[in-house]
């Protein structure tokens, strides 16, 4: 992530320390970090009440398994958004239903008529992601969007299908092979 | 399903990442990723690698709320039983450590002698009643509380210094005490600023004694069972624009005491 590896060493450490039991630590390993799961939970989440209840969740989670923390699992951003990515997944999943799914014809709640103006591709562009930038733009344009809404909206592929409006075994193919080429070009 | 299939193997990871795998094929998968290495190892390429779509969402800043809550969890939580992890340290003589929670009750607690000086020692504060040590020796002949102004109180300490205010913000006449301990040595010109958070953004209610005592003013109209604080750095004299504009070094709840 964009973590310089000065500030991913002190995470490490604030980490390490959290999981000893070290309240300080854990302070300001939430102030350092809070702001970006925040960021994450919001957009996939869209309701701050949710945004909130997770990241209280996750930090949570965070104060109780920071031990279980190891640089393997990436760079501790990169664990902590994961944390606050698969807790935003189960909510969805407990919550979506009171979530109206927009219908055959209306609008999305998230308009990705244009794709070149969406969130997700402005991302991808940033500097500092290189290859994932690099390979996404090598997916073909369902591909890229299916994968990008699957990961921003956390959309099933039922979801995916009422949203991009096409067939369910079209979408799964979708997803499937936009993430097939990625890992292949990633891999590279 | 057939897991020894390794581009399957692949491709469920990366589902199961991006959040498309659901159901009982996800559990299923996790119970297969916590026995194979090489699942996990898959599931991590794919975490770390689609982590940097998340990168550059601007960040957010949550709500102090959520951190009070989180520490309030933190101290009703069951106490999760861990393993001594490091080794060198004396077990037998290292105390257990206390919860984020605790140790702001404590410091409330410790505070109370100074909270029971400015406000007068009308009424016990709330947490003083069930400490083991009695901080404050209330009267117990307390008037009735609702013949008495409110008055807020609290804490705020700087991470990482021995800096801290006991503050006391009475809306009756419109003024807050600070009593301050400790210092902050890389203060400098600088000076620190009290902000009131309020739905319309933060509100200054003035800058803060570095040593001894203060008094602020506080704005017209303030109430609620809490009130949210903040102390930003600011350049000498305060902000100039009427907002922060530096970093903000501690936040906390202001609790209605009486």
């Amino acid at each position: 992530m964009s973590y310089s590896t000065a500030d991913n060493e002190r995470l490490v450490y604030l980490l390490a320390d959290t999981g000893l039991g070290d309240q300080r630590a854990f302070a300001q390993l939430y102030e350092a970090c809070s702001s970006h799961l925040y960021a994450l939970l919001l957009r996939m989440l869209k309701r701050r009440d949710w945004a909130d209840e997770a990241l209280q969740d996750c930090f949570l989670r965070i104060w109780q398994k920071a031990d279980t923390y190891a640089p393997e699992k990436g760079t501790p951003l990169t664990w902590l958004m994961t944390v606050a990515r698969y807790r935003a997944l189960d909510l969805l999943r407990m919550k979506r239903p009171e979530v109206e799914m927009p219908e055959e014809g209306d609008e999305a709640p998230m308009t990705f008529a244009d794709v070149s103006e969406s969130p997700e591709d402005r991302a991808v562009e940033q500097e500092g992601l290189g290859m994932l930038r690099d390979c996404m733009q090598d997916l073909q344009d369902e591909q890229k969007r299916s994968v990008l809404l699957a990961y921003y909206e956390g959309y099933t592929h039922q979801e995916l299908a009422q949203v991009m409006d096409a067939p369910l075994g079209t979408v799964k193919s979708w997803v499937r092979r936009g993430l097939a080429r990625l890992r292949e070009c990633l891999d590279r | 399903m057939k897991y020894d299939n390794p581009k399957l193997r692949q491709m469920l990871a990366a589902e199961y990442v991006l959040g498309t795998l659901r159901g009982l094929a996800r559990r299923r998968f996790e119970r297969l990723a916590r026995s194979e290495t090489a699942v996990r190892s898959e599931i991590r390429f794919w975490e770390s690698r689609l982590a940097g779509l998340a990168a550059n969402l601007k960040p957010q800043s949550p709500p102090p709320s959520v951190w009070f809550s989180l520490l309030h969890r933190i101290e009703t939580q069951p106490p999760v039983v861990t393993p001594i992890r490091r080794p060198v340290a004396p077990a037998p003589a290292a105390p257990a450590p206390a919860s984020p929670w605790r140790i702001v009750a404590g410091l409330a607690t410790a505070a109370g002698v100074a909270i029971a000086v400015l406000i007068g020692s009308r009424a016990p504060l709330p947490g003083a009643i069930d400490a083991p040590t009695t901080v404050a020796s209330a009267p117990q002949a307390v008037p009735a509380p609702a013949a008495l102004p409110p008055v807020y109180v609290a804490l705020l300490r700087v991470p990482d210094t021995d800096l801290q205010w006991t503050l006391a913000l009475k809306p009756e006449s419109d003024e807050v005490t600070a009593v301050v301990s400790g210092s902050y040595p890389k203060l400098g010109e600088r000076s620190l600023e009290l902000w009131l958070i309020t739905d319309a953004g933060p509100v200054s209610l003035g800058l803060l004694p570095t040593t001894g005592e203060g008094r602020l003013k506080l704005p017209d109209g303030v109430s609620g069972a809490q009130l949210t604080l903040a102390v930003s750095l600011e350049p000498a004299g305060g902000s100039p624009i009427g907002k922060p504009t530096g970093p903000v070094l501690t936040s906390g709840p202001a609790i209605k005491a009486v």
